[in-house]
C-alpha cells in the first residue's frame, strides 16, 4: 500500500541519507586510498599531484609478501593471536562459569577485579614483563608474546562470557541437575555447546585485539617471532620509506578484520559495546 | 577422608573454577605491576646491568616532579585526552542519532563500514594518516590546495602535531561513541517519545529532555572507557611522530617507553608508568563513584 509522502519528508530523507553517506565516506576514505595506493606503480604513490588514473599492478604486494617475507610475519601474527585466544577461551570460560552460576562471598567483587585489569596501561606491564621474560628465556618466543597478549584477552573473555552465561535460562540448569548431571557435566555438555555466539564473540575479539597489538610485540618479539604490525611499522622507519609497500601492508592487515565484519557483524557489535551497555 | 575432600571441592567449586584464570593473571599482570612499583624506588639501568640496582626511595618520583619533560608529557597526555574525548563525545552522539534515523537506506552496510576504524590496527591507522597528511604529496594537502590552503604541516610542526593526533584519534573512536549511542537508542522504550509527541514537544525538545537523559548511563561508561584508552595512548602517536617534533606529542606512554627501551633507564621509566597507572585509577574511581551515586 502506498501512502502519500509530503515533499518536506522527501527532502529530509534525501538530506539524512546524503549526510550518512558523507560520514561513512570520511571513515572509509583512508582505507580506500590505501587500497588504491597498494595497486599503483610504486613511483606514482608519492606523486604530486596525486595520480587517480593508473595501470593497476600487484608488484607492491609481491615485494611485500614474498621478497620481504611479509607472509612469515602474517603467520607469526596468526600463531600469537590463535594461541592467546585459545588460552583465554579455555581458562576464561571455566572462570566465567564459576563467576556466573555459583554464589559465594565476594563473587561480584572478584568479577570486578577481573574487569579492572582492563585499566592497566600496557607500559606498566611491558617493562617488568620484558625483564622477567628475559630471565625466563621466553623473550622472543611465541609463548612469551602469547602470555603477554593474554593479559588483556583473558579479562575481556571472562567479562564477556560471564554476561552470556548469566543470561542462560536457570531452568535448564536445574533440569539437568535433577536428571543427574553434575555441575561440571552441565558446563561441558550443555552450557558450552549452547553458548556458540558467546564463545564466537570472545574468540573473534581476542584474535582482533591480539592482531592489532603493537607495544608488547615490539618489545617481546625478535626478528623470527615479529608480528605483522611491527613489520608494517618498520617499512616506514628507513631513510627511504616504502610508502607503496606500506599501502599493501595496510590493506593486508585490514582484510581479515573486514571479512569478520561482513560475516559476524552481530557478534562484533555485541562485543564492541559490551562493557558500555551491559557493564 | 575422600568424602570430606569431595565436599570441600563441591562447596567451593565456584571459586575454584576461577582460580586458574586468576592465578595466571596474578603471574602475568599483578606480579609485573608490583615489580614495576619496586623498580620505581630503585636506581637501575639495564644497559649498564653490571651496576646492580640500588634502593633510592622516592628519589625517582622527586626527580619526575622536577623534570620539565615529565611535566610536558603529563600536560600533553591531559590535553590529548581531554580534546579527543570531548570531540568524540559530541560527534559520536550526532552520528549515533543520525544512524538511528528510520529513513536511512542501507543503514546496516553503512553502519558496519563506519565501524572499521575502531577495529583496525592502531599502528596502521597512525601510518595511514602519515601517508594521507604528508606535507608534500599527501592527498589531504592536495585537496586543500584546490581551495587555496597551501601545504599544511600536519605532523611536522610543533604547534599542529598534537591537534593532528587528536584528529586521528577522533577518526578512530567517534564510531565507538556513535555505536554505543545507536545501540542504547535501539534498546530504549518507545512510550516516553510517544508521550512527548502527544504533548506537542518539538524535536529539539524531545532530544534535549527525553533522549539525552536516557542515553546518559550508556554514554557515561563509553566516555570512561575512552578516557582510560586515551590516557594510555601509545601506538598511533609513537609510529607517527615518536613524540615529536620536539616533545609536542610526547604522551606519558611514549616518554616511559623511550626511557625504558632506548635509554635503558627502567627504574625511572617504571616511576613514569606508575604515575600514569595512578592517574587512571584515580580517574576511574572518581568517575565510577559519581556514576554509581547518580544511579
Amino acid at each position: 500500500m502506498r501512502t502519500a509522502v509530503r515533499p518536506g519528508k522527501q527532502i529530509e530523507t534525501f538530506v539524512v541519507n546524503l549526510i550518512a553517506l558523507a560520514v561513512t565516506g570520511w571513515f572509509v576514505f583512508p582505507l580506500v586510498w590505501q587500497l588504491l595506493s597498494s595497486i599503483k606503480p610504486a613511483a606514482e604513490v608519492t606523486a604530486n599531484p596525486p595520480v587517480f588514473i593508473f595501470e593497476p599492478t600487484l608488484q607492491n604486494w609481491e615485494t611485500l609478501l614474498i621478497e620481504k617475507a611479509g607472509i612469515s610475519y602474517l603467520i607469526n601474527s596468526i600463531i600469537v593471536a590463535a594461541g592467546s585466544a585459545a588460552l583465554s577461551l579455555v581458562l576464561g570460560s571455566v572462570a566465567a562459569y564459576g563467576l556466573a552460576r555459583f554464589t559465594f562471598r565476594g563473587r561480584d567483587s572478584l568479577a570486578l577485579d577481573f574487569l579492572s585489569f582492563r585499566m592497566f596501561p600496557p607500559i606498566v606491564i611491558v617493562i617488568p614483563l620484558f625483564l622477567i621474560f628475559q630471565q625466563l628465556i621466553i623473550k622472543n618466543t611465541y609463548f612469551g608474546l602469547i602470555l603477554a597478549h593474554t593479559t588483556f584477552n583473558l579479562p575481556f573473555t571472562i567479562w564477556l562470557l560471564r554476561g552470556f552465561f548469566m543470561e542462560f535460562p536457570l531452568e535448564i540448569e536445574h533440569a539437568s541437575l535433577v536428571d543427574g548431571c553434575t555441575r561440571l557435566g552441565f558446563f561441558w555438555r550443555i552450557l558450552l555447546p549452547l553458548s556458540g555466539p558467546g564463545l564466537a564473540t570472545s574468540a573473534i575479539f581476542s584474535v582482533i585485539l591480539s592482531w592489532n597489538e603493537f607495544m608488547f610485540a615490539s618489545v617481546i618479539s625478535s626478528q623470527e617471532t615479529r608480528t605483522f604490525p611491527v613489520f608494517s611499522a618498520s617499512l616506514l622507519e628507513h631513510y627511504v620509506a616504502d610508502w607503496s609497500q606500506f599501502a599493501a601492508a595496510a590493506t593486508v592487515s585490514v582484510i581479515p578484520i573486514l571479512i569478520v565484519m561482513l560475516f559476524a557483524q552481530k557478534y562484533m557489535i555485541k562485543g564492541l559495546t559490551y562493557g558500555a551497555i551491559h557493564g | 577422608m575422600n568424602s570430606s575432600f569431595k565436599r570441600f571441592f563441591s562447596k567451593r567449586l565456584g571459586v575454584l573454577l576461577a582460580v586458574p584464570a586468576f592465578a595466571l593473571l596474578m603471574a602475568i599482570s599483578i606480579y609485573p605491576l608490583i615489580y614495576c612499583a619496586v623498580l620505581s624506588v630503585q636506581d637501575w639501568n639495564f644497559l649498564k646491568a653490571y651496576i646492580p640496582p640500588s634502593f633510592v626511595g622516592i628519589a625517582n618520583y622527586l626527580n619526575l616532579f622536577l623534570d620539565p619533560i615529565f611535566a610536558n608529557s603529563l600536560q600533553v597526555s591531559m590535553v590529548f585526552t581531554f580534546m579527543a574525548v570531548s570531540i568524540e563525545l559530541a560527534l559520536g552522539i550526532a552520528v549515533g542519532v543520525l544512524f538511528s534515523n528510520e529513513r536511512l537506506k542501507f543503514g546496516k552496510i553503512l553502519r558496519s563500514l563506519m565501524l572499521l576504524p575502531m577495529v583496525m590496527t592502531p599502528v596502521i591507522i597512525g601510518l595511514t594518516w602519515k601517508t594521507l597528511l604528508n606535507q608534500k604529496w599527501g592527498i589531504v594537502n592536495y585537496f586543500l590546495s584546490q581551495v587555496g590552503i597551501q601545504s599544511v604541516q600536519w605532523y611536522t610542526s610543533p604547534t599542529e602535531a598534537l591537534p593532528t593526533m587528536v584528529l586521528i584519534d577522533v577518526w578512530q573512536w567517534t564510531p565507538f561513541v556513535a555505536l554505543v549511542v545507536f545501540a542504547t537508542l535501539l534498546s530504549l522504550p518507545r512510550e516516553p517519545f510517544e508521550a512527548a509527541a502527544i504533548d506537542g514537544a518539538s524535536r529539539l525538545q524531545v532530544f534535549r529532555h527525553v533522549t539525552l537523559p536516557m542515553l546518559r548511563g550508556g554514554i557515561a561508561l563509553a566516555v570512561l572507557i575512552r578516557l582510560i584508552d586515551a590516557l594510555r595512548e601509545f601506538d598511533k602517536i609513537y609510529v607517527l611522530t615518536r613524540g615529536g617534533p620536539g616533545h609536542a606529542t610526547d604522551v606519558l606512554s611514549i616518554f616511559g617507553y623511550r626511557t625504558a627501551f632506548f635509554n635503558g633507564y627502567v627504574s625511572y621509566a617504571s616511576a613514569i608508568s606508575f604515575v600514569l597507572f595512578v592517574v587512571i585509577i584515580v580517574l576511574c574511581t572518581v568517575l565510577l563513584t559519581r556514576l554509581l551515586a547518580k544511579k
